[in-house]
């Protein structure tokens, strides 16, 4: 299973890979379709290839394991999940987390959770002890699941792969550098002991010691006041509107050039995703 | 007993034949494993204890020549900058070659930035990479470039 996944990839990677070589010289005459700009929501043009089913994949999976863990001894009472739910604010459709001075004035640095009200069981589902022996039969069942339902090929992760090239590439874009220079001077007066060289690096190591980040807990008035300033510094200097060029201008570039696979990618996306649905239909409990 | 033992050599050396022979099925499974694109030692990133999601600073998960020289989060880490390999000086933050989610009940996503920032990849449970850089499975620059991670109920 192994060898012929490997070569599966290996050939998937030359495609891929012959078709940038490929298509690089003449991308610039691909026509691509385009979603509008929305800053705000940072709407980008490789949104529509991102494979956001985790959660959904993951939840099918164990309930289909249900019948094989039973079977060997176990008390597997998968809860009711509601996978339709968002993330609220701080996150956009594709989970790309969201900042600007709305966001801080209301959140600081920490983020909205998920709307599931089947969460909180779930959360005790996945934090049940779980043996050295318990972890083996998992796996097993675990396999055993996946010869019928089969999780999407990292591969298919294309669009994620592109995407973060061009957040990588944003951020050495030279209007971006030196907006960043700009939010530095704009920042001078925030009490930030260790203020990064640009705002990706925020909060500061003394920040997160200083303020209470973890998913539980509350933002206080102090995280509040200094993202509040962090987000609209990142505004006026012209960082935000700089990098969400640059990271839709690599992206539109990205997208033309791999714009088949993508395609191809996302056909087999949506069939897994109609199937983990299917799963998901015909074995989740009723909602409480 | 087969008749290749019977014909070897008096001085209990291989004789030309089982050397070619053997060097021969060396040859193959080399080949085999590289057509693969699994080098032997990716095949079993298993330091990474039940459980966790874990990360590597090199090549074939490993840290300073040890898979045991691992950094491994249960629920998630926001920022990989306060944490070191394990028996190691090395840093995590924007260091890791490689990744495994040992998680034993859902996926871990793995961010650019600190906080969840950033563009993400997901890996479920029971996959690795033990080489972000070599284009093979997930794509882009992921090497050296992972700041935080989050098994999905928590991010």
């Amino acid at each position: 299973m192994i060898g012929s996944r490997g070569i599966a990839i290996g050939a998937l990677a030359l495609v891929v890979a012959a078709t940038m070589a490929g298509c690089a010289s003449s991308s610039d005459q691909v026509s691509v379709d385009l979603p509008p700009q929305n800053i705000s929501q940072w709407a980008m043009p490789l949104d529509r290839y991102m494979a956001v089913t985790d959660i959904a994949a993951d939840y099918a999976e164990n309930l289909l394991m249900t019948p094989c863990m039973r079977n060997l001894g176990y008390e597997w009472v998968v809860p009711w999940r509601d996978i339709g739910a968002d993330h609220g604010p701080t996150w956009n459709d594709v989970d790309r987390r969201l900042f600007n001075a709305e966001i801080a004035q209301d959140w600081g640095y920490h983020t909205s959770s998920s709307t599931d009200s089947g969460l909180a069981d779930w959360q005790e589902f996945v934090s049940q002890p779980v043996s050295d022996s318990m972890a083996a039969d998992i796996v097993t069942c675990r396999t055993e699941v996946r010869k019928d339902l089969p999780r999407l090929d990292p591969s298919t992760q294309l669009g994620s792969g592109l995407a973060a090239s061009a957040f990588e590439g944003a951020l050495v874009d030279d209007a971006v550098k030196a907006a960043a220079v700009q939010w530095r001077e704009c920042m001078g007066d925030a009490g930030v002991p260790d203020l990064p060289a640009t705002p990706s690096g925020m909060p500061s190591p003394s920040l997160s010691s200083r303020f209470d980040l973890g998913p539980d807990s509350e933002p206080s008035v102090d995280e509040i006041l200094i993202a509040t300033k962090d987000a609209t510094c990142r505004e006026s200097s012209g960082y935000l509107d700089a990098t969400y060029q640059a990271e839709w201008e690599l992206q539109v570039t990205a997208l033309k050039q791999n714009v088949d696979a993508l395609n191809g990618f996302a056909v087999q996306v949506e069939e897994n995703k109609r199937a983990v649905l299917k799963a998901i239909s015909e074995n989740a409990p009723s909602r409480p | 007993m087969s008749n290749s033992l019977v014909t070897a050599p008096r001085s209990g050396w291989f004789g030309p034949r089982q050397v070619l022979a053997i060097l021969g099925t060396l040859v193959l499974i080399l080949v085999s494993l590289l057509v693969a694109g699994v080098r032997p030692a990716e095949a079993a990133p298993g330091d990474c204890p039940s459980g966790k999601a874990c990360l590597w600073r090199d090549l074939n998960c490993q840290t300073a020549s040890s898979g045991a020289n691992y950094y491994g989060f249960n629920q998630y880490d926001y920022n990989l900058s306060q944490r070191n390999y394990l028996n190691t000086t090395s840093n995590v933050n924007d260091t890791a070659t490689g990744v495994r989610n040992s998680g034993n009940f859902e996926s871990v996503r793995y961010y650019k930035d600190i906080f969840k920032g950033g563009s993400y990849i997901t890996y479920a449970t029971g996959t690795s990479d033990c080489d972000l850089g070599d284009g093979v499975g997930v794509t882009g620059d992921w090497n050296n470039s992972i700041s935080s991670g989050y098994f999905s109920t928590y991010w």
